[in-house]
This record gives C-alpha cells, sequence and structure tokens, in this order.
C-alpha cells in the first residue's frame, strides 16, 4: 500500500486542515521530538567536525538535552540507545588502549599461525569506508583458499582522529578479549584529516600537532596488537582525486609506515602506486590484468569499486598468503603449503 | 541534502512558513521556491546548477520555435533537436564513458588496443529525472497536448525540489496548473501529507536501510559464504528494499510537496501484489512506465502495428528503460528480461484470445509466478556484473548448506509483503482518526513516530538507491 493509492474517488481524503494548525502541530512535533531525540542531537553535533558551526551548535544542544533530562523526556531515547549497545568515546579511549594489559599468548605476531582447513587462520578486517569493498575483496579470497576465514567491520565515516564520533579503540579491544584473530588488516585514514581538539590545543591537520597525535593514535594501535601478538597488514590510502585529501592522506600514508618499521608484527602495505595512471596520476579507469579498461574508483574520487577492491586485494592476499608457515617443521598445513605455491607461482 | 535528516528539516521549516506568508502573491510565491529548488540543488553541488538552468533555457527556446513553427517539416526538426539536445546533455553526462570503455574493451578483443580519452565527470543528480521532464514537455508541445509555459514557470517545473532528484517524473501538464492556482491555505491536506512522510521515513530508514545493509549487502558481497536459503532470502529482501527505498522516497517526496500545496502524480500501487508482469509494471515506478510508454513505446508504434514488431517494440521499450536506471550491461539486461516477459505474457493473452478460453484465474500460482520472475530479474540489477549475479544464481541452487536466514530478515520480507494486499481503506480510515485528533496531540503522535523511526533506524542513512539513476 502506498500513501498516493487513490484510485476511489470515495477514498480521496476528506480532511483538510489550515496552515495555522498544519504549523501549530509541526512546531509541537519539531519541539517534543528534539526534546526526546536530545540525547541524539547532543551526539550528532559532538560528532560534526570542529569548526565555528559545531560551536554555535554545541551550548544550544547542550542547553536541549539540559532541558529534555530535567523534564525525563530523554529517558525513552537513552534506555534504547543502552538496548541497541550505541555509545560514543572521547580521546581517552586512546589512552585505554595504551594500558590495556597484555594478554598470555604462544605467537609474537611476527608471523602467522599454521592454517588448516580444520583449524582455519582467522582473519580481521577493520576500517572506515574503504575497508568494506576491500574487506569483501579479501573475504572472497580467503573463502576460496579454504584454510582462511574473514569477518569485515566496516564504519562508515569513521577513523582514528574522532574515536568520539566512533570509538575505534574500544571496539578494537572488545573484539580482540572476545575472538582473538590471528591476523588483522586494517584500512583507515579517509575521514582522518579533520581537526583535532585536545587538551593540549586545537590542531588542524596537517598541522605538526596534528601529525604528533595521530602518529601516537597509530602507534597505539600497532602495539595493543604487537602485546596481544596478532600480525598486522596496516593497508595505506590509495591516491584520490581530491587535492587536498591526496595531500593529508600521503601524510597518514608516512606515519603509517614509519609506525609500521617500529613493530615487527606489522606490514605496511601501500595502495598509493597501485591506482595511478601511466604519468603517474590519479585515474579512475584502469586496466586490469587482461588489459580490459575497468572503473576502479568510485564517482566520488576516493573510494574503490569492486574492481579496485580487487586489484588492491591481489597485492594484499598474497603476502598474507607469504607469511602462512612454509617448511613441516613450522607447522604448516598441507592446504597452505599447496596454496602458497599457487600463489607464488601464478599469482591469485 | 537527503529527506531524512536534520539538514532537510531545517532546510524545509522556513520554506513551508515563507511559502504560506507569501503565497497569495503568485509571482513571488513562484520565485520563492524556484530560488528554494536552486538552493536546494546546489547543496548537492552548485557547480551543477548551470546545466539545470540551460537545460531549461534550451528546453524553452525550442518549444517556443516549436509553437510557432509553420510547416511540420520545421516542427519535427525543431522537435527532433529538442529531444535529441537533451539526450545528448543525458547521454554526455551518464553514457559517455561507459560507451567509450565498452567500445575500447570490444575493440581490444578484437586486437584492436586504443586509449580513448574519458570524460571522467561525475553523474549530476537527478539528471535522468530532469531531463525526461524537459523531453516530456517538448514533446507534449509538439503533439499541441500543452501550450508553452513561462520560463519560470517551466524552470520550477523542471526544478521543484521535492522531486528533482529521484521523481517522480512529472508532466508539464500535471504541475503547471496548480503553479497558477493560488492554493487554500484553509484546506491542506495535512493529514494526508504526514502519513506519507512517516511512512516514507520508516519504508526508508528502518526496511530498506536494516535490510540493506544486514541481509542484502552480504550475500551478494560475498555469495559463497551463504547457503540457498539464505541466498534466496537475500533476493527477497532486496525487492523490499528496493520498493521500501524508492516507494519511502517518492512518499516524503509527495507528501513534502502537498504541505507546499502541490500534488505530485502517484508512483507505486503495491506492486508486489501484481499477478502480471504487465500489471507489475502498472504499479511500479508508475511515472517512468507511462513516460516510456508515451514518449517510447508509442511512438514505436506501440501494439497498432503487427504483432512481432509489437514485441519488438516491448523489447526496445524495456532495453532502453533498463539503461535509463544506469551505465551498465546489467541494467539492459535487467530492462531486457522484463521486455521478454512482458511479450511472453502478451504472447500468452493473445493465445488465450484466439483460443477463447478463459484465462488462468489461479491468480495464487499467477502472483507467485509473478514475484519471483520481478525477484529473478532484480538479481541482474543489484548485481555489480554479470559474474555476480551468476554467482548468486549459482548459490541459489546450490543446497549442501543447510543454514537458515534470520528470523528479523524472513519477518520483515513477510511483513512488507503481507502490507501489500491490505484494504486501502483501512489506511484512508487511520488517516482519518489522525485527522481528526487536535493539533497538539497530532504533533505529539508524530515526534513519538519520528523518535521511533529515528531509534530503530541505523545511525547514518545510506543515500536513496535511485539518487544514483
Amino acid at each position: 500500500m502506498d500513501g498516493q493509492d487513490r484510485v476511489d474517488p470515495s477514498l480521496q481524503p476528506r480532511y483538510r486542515t489550515s496552515v495555522q494548525q498544519v504549523t501549530l502541530a509541526g512546531l509541537v512535533a519539531f519541539t517534543l521530538f528534539s526534546l526526546m531525540n536530545a540525547p541524539t542531537l547532543l551526539r550528532l553535533v559532538l560528532r560534526q567536525p570542529v569548526g565555528w558551526w559545531r560551536s554555535v551548535e554545541l551550548p544550544l544542544v547542550h542547553r536541549l538535552e539540559r532541558v529534555s533530562h530535567a523534564l525525563w523526556l530523554d529517558r525513552p531515547r537513552l534506555a534504547a540507545d543502552r538496548a541497541l549497545g550505541r555509545g560514543f568515546g572521547t580521546a581517552a579511549t586512546f589512552d585505554r588502549l595504551a594500558a590495556a594489559n597484555a594478554q598470555p599468548r604462544d605467537a609474537d605476531g611476527t608471523k602467522l599461525p599454521p592454517a588448516s582447513a580444520d583449524d582455519p587462520l582467522d582473519l580481521w578486517i577493520i576500517g572506515d569506508s574503504q575497508a568494506r569493498r576491500l574487506g569483501e575483496a579479501l573475504m572472497r579470497r580467503a573463502l576460496a583458499s579454504g584454510v582462511m576465514k574473514a569477518t569485515v567491520d566496516s564504519r562508515l565515516a569513521t577513523g582514528l582522529s574522532r574515536s568520539d564520533y566512533f570509538d575505534w579503540p574500544s571496539t578494537i579491544q572488545t573484539f580482540v578479549e572476545s575472538n582473538r584473530p590471528d591476523a588483522v588488516v586494517t584500512i583507515f585514514g579517509a575521514n582522518d584529516p579533520q581537526t583535532l581538539q585536545l587538551d593540549t590545543g586545537v590542531f588542524a591537520a596537517g598541522d605538526s600537532g596534528w601529525l604528533e597525535e595521530y602518529s601516537r593514535r597509530t602507534d597505539i594501535v600497532m602495539s595493543y596488537f604487537e602485546r596481544q601478538g596478532i600480525r598486522v597488514y596496516w593497508i595505506g590510502q590509495p591516491i584520490s582525486s581530491r587535492v587536498v585529501l591526496t595531500r593529508r592522506m600521503r601524510e597518514e600514508n608516512a606515519i603509517y609506515a614509519e609506525r609500521a618499521s617500529m613493530h615487527p608484527n606489522t606490514v605496511y602495505i601501500p595502495l598509493w602506486e597501485l591506482f595511478l595512471d601511466a604519468d603517474g596520476r590519479y585515474a579512475s579507469y584502469l586496466r586490469d590484468g587482461e588489459g580490459a579498461l575497468v572503473q576502479m574508483r568510485t564517482d566520488d574520487g576516493v573510494h574503490l569499486t569492486r574492481a579496485g577492491a580487487e586489484r588492491a586485494a591481489d597485492v594484499i592476499f598474497p603476502r598474507i598468503v607469504a607469511d602462512l608457515p612454509q617448511g613441516k617443521d613450522e607447522g604448516a598445513s598441507h592446504e597452505s603449503r599447496v596454496m602458497r605455491g599457487r600463489f607464488s607461482r601464478n599469482g591469485p | 541534502m537527503l529527506f531524512p535528516t536534520p539538514q532537510f528539516a531545517l532546510f524545509f521549516i522556513p520554506i513551508f512558513l515563507v511559502s504560506w506568508a507569501v503565497h497569495r502573491h503568485r509571482g513571488i510565491w513562484l520565485l520563492f521556491l524556484l530560488v528554494a529548488s536552486y538552493v536546494f540543488y546546489a547543496w548537492w553541488d552548485y557547480t551543477l546548477l548551470p546545466l539545470l538552468a540551460g537545460v531549461t533555457l534550451f528546453s524553452q527556446t525550442i518549444a517556443l520555435r516549436l509553437h510557432v513553427a509553420g510547416s511540420e517539416r520545421a516542427r519535427r526538426l525543431l522537435l527532433f533537436a529538442g529531444v535529441g539536445g537533451n539526450l545528448a546533455v543525458l547521454g554526455l553526462f551518464k553514457y559517455y564513458d561507459f560507451a567509450v570503455v565498452s567500445a575500447s574493451n570490444g575493440l581490444r578483443q578484437l586486437g584492436l588496443g586504443l586509449d580513448p580519452p574519458l570524460l571522467r565527470v561525475v553523474l549530476p543528480i537527478g539528471i535522468s529525472f530532469f531531463t525526461f521532464q524537459a523531453v516530456s514537455y517538448l514533446v507534449d508541445v509538439y503533439r499541441r497536448g500543452t501550450e508553452p509555459v513561462a520560463l519560470g514557470e517551466l524552470a520550477l517545473y523542471l526544478s521543484f525540489f521535492p522531486h528533482l532528484v529521484a521523481g517522480p517524473i512529472v508532466r508539464a501538464g500535471e504541475i503547471v496548473p496548480q503553479f497558477r492556482e493560488i492554493p487554500d491555505a484553509r484546506r491542506l491536506p495535512a493529514a494526508e501529507a504526514f502519513f506519507l512522510i512517516v511512512g516514507g521515513l520508516f519504508k526508508k530508514v528502518v526496511v530498506a536501510s536494516y535490510l540493506g545493509a544486514e541481509v542484502v549487502d552480504p550475500v551478494f558481497a560475498v555469495p559463497a559464504n551463504y547457503s540457498a536459503w539464505q541466498t534466496l532470502v537475500a533476493v527477497y529482501a532486496y525487492a523490499i528494499q528496493i520498493y521500501a527505498d524508492f516507494s519511502g522516497y517518492t512518499d516524503i517526496a509527495i507528501g513534502v510537496a502537498l504541505l507546499l500545496g502541490i500534488r505530485l502524480p502517484q508512483n507505486f500501487d503495491s506492486p508486489y501484489a501484481a499477478r502480471s508482469i504487465g500489471d507489475f509494471w502498472r504499479r511500479w515506478h508508475m511515472t517512468l512506465s507511462r513516460w516510456l510508454r508515451d514518449y517510447l513505446y508509442i511512438p514505436l508504434g506501440g501494439s497498432r502495428v503487427s504483432t512481432a514488431a509489437t514485441y519488438r517494440n516491448l523489447l526496445i521499450t524495456m532495453l532502453l528503460g533498463g539503461l535509463w536506471h544506469g551505465a551498465a550491461w546489467t541494467f539492459v539486461a535487467w530492462g531486457g528480461m522484463h521486455g521478454l516477459f512482458l511479450a511472453v505474457g502478451r504472447w500468452r493473452r493473445e493465445r488465450h484470445r484466439a483460443a477463447r478460453e478463459p484465462r488462468s484465474t489461479r491468480s495464487v500460482l499467477a502472483w507467485l509466478a509473478t514475484f519471483h520472475l520481478v525477484c529473478l530479474a532484480w538479481i541482474f540489477f543489484r548485481a555489480e556484473s554479470f559474474d555476480n549475479a551468476l554467482e548468486v544464481l549459482v548459490r541459489l541452487v546450490d543446497l549442501r548448506s543447510a543454514a537458515g536466514p534470520s528470523f528479523g530478515a524472513v519477518a520483515i520480507v513477510v511483513s512488507m509483503l503481507a502490507v501489500q494486499f491490505v484494504p486501502r481503506r483501512l489506511f484512508v480510515e487511520l488517516e482519518g482518526a489522525f485527522a481528526r485528533l487536535g493539533p497538539v496531540a497530532q504533533g505529539a503522535a508524530l515526534a513519538v513516530a519520528f523518535l521511533l523511526i529515528d531509534t530503530l533506524g541505523p545511525e547514518g542513512v545510506p543515500p536513496f538507491i535511485y539518487f544514483q539513476f
């Protein structure tokens, strides 16, 4: 049933209202909804990029939230959010991750454990929206390998800059403690070039203070995985069609590479070169392995298409396979030895 | 600026208030709505405003000349130029890269390597809709079905923000007369508008978002990970997702326009209650169906030609209808399948008529067959490539895994299908009950409904599927 479905004239609406009444009803609806939804409105405003608009909105929404709380109108929404496990963190959650205790574990993260059909390698693919298609491409390969299984956790518009928007440190800690993945593939950065508001000051993306803090956060995540004995494949952002974003991504990629070199469990895999045309510039269409011209990037100039994700996975997956134990003495399964041979000869 | 966002609410509230404050002064009212519509479009990408304005000016120039042209030859030439110009704009932005890449890859197969220049432009949002409306205006003027309208009226007709980015595809004759009447501020169909907006939001934010993210996307991304039952439910879920997404959008669009005193045409009529593919197309995206019928199928000869030519016309119409949805061969396949289904349906009807046999009255079977044929075609519509579609089809017949679908997905699919059969009188009565409430109670009910939708929906609503077309 669709609302405009009124073929029968007898069903034509007979209920007419004056504009004044509609305005009053709208006003009541808007006010009451804003009050009942004040916790979410506050969250939305807090998640906005730091700037003048956010500074104007924040005191207004704070006041609304206080009124809502005093009138108990926010309780249904808060209860529903609690039931649905929704919440948001703060910059301090990175410090909590930094302080998280290491769990006893046999592996040191510098190599992968043996993998077999009975005991497949557990791959966890995490990151911003780039992680979705990339994760799916890796998942298809993992599934086809017969000795790996993969889980993708891609969160739209998230990253390491704004843990108040999405709390990656807590998400990582919770997942690792309950699921103990063997290896993690991460891709962050596309949403990270935004102003950081810290106790020490406000830093625009690209500032030395911003670079220092971003480097610290990257290191906290890598260190946590290292303490947990988990192998990490940290994927760099591919070039973007947007000039400023591309500049920022270069800086982020440099941080990832530099920090990864300090953690023996972490491998940095750049994608930058993979999406350049013959002149070394951004290209949305590139030739695939068979020479066909294929759209590799979506129209926004940032994300990967399915074909683009396949192109990236063609580089990442063999790197993971190469880390599987090779000899019998290292506990390699027959399947993983066969698979490794196949990838090294022909590519995926 | 998506409809289900605080930004749109903050955009619309002043539009509503100012529009009714100035509505008695027709010129100011229309100018205000036009400026609001251009601001709405600029919010997406202000660099595209010249394109929208250019299509308007070009179409008006042709329409005025077409109206005064003396000879039929001149009129035809002008129509050809007008329609061709609009389709060229659509083709350049939407299909140029697709055509060039397809040709390049085809030639490469023949051993001819070419690196043709690509346009590499972002598809302007709503271009498929406003160019089709411009074409319908020109054809209607040519057919003398409508007089050329004033430039401001045409500009507002093409850009009116509720229908600008994803329809319904409106005809000038439906909407321009409404611009010429001063709407009655004492007789607003507000209950109907609120029901449409709340229902549309629920369908989009809750149903379509959940099914897309939790059921459909994972299965189409890695079909090998799922059993036949899970895949089957994902295909059904996609049918519901795209219906909830698109009809949700148009319900909101129609409701928003009603609050401004403008009635847009109906676009959906319980499409999954259809008992034949022809019936489906009379209920699904109805404004596109009638556009294809009036401006493509009938000019091709429609059914007033030989039987073979009628089947050809059906196929051409649906193939082009498929291509209209997107520059990819999977959309062409989707359209082709519907063309084939329509042709077979017509052939069966003709056969029954010739034999003077009553047509099958087993309507449950007819409904089941129709729904499953529509779902089969949706696989190609949703898949990112033919390989992806084949993967899904293979999973549907691979019975090695018995893993079942989630209860939530099945419950939503069944509920949404059941709603298609609920008598419309029930909805009208509910609307009446709402209308009889006082404005304060109406406002409170709306607030609770909005809160429920916002709570049940995901954090961050994905764009409407039809925005990409």
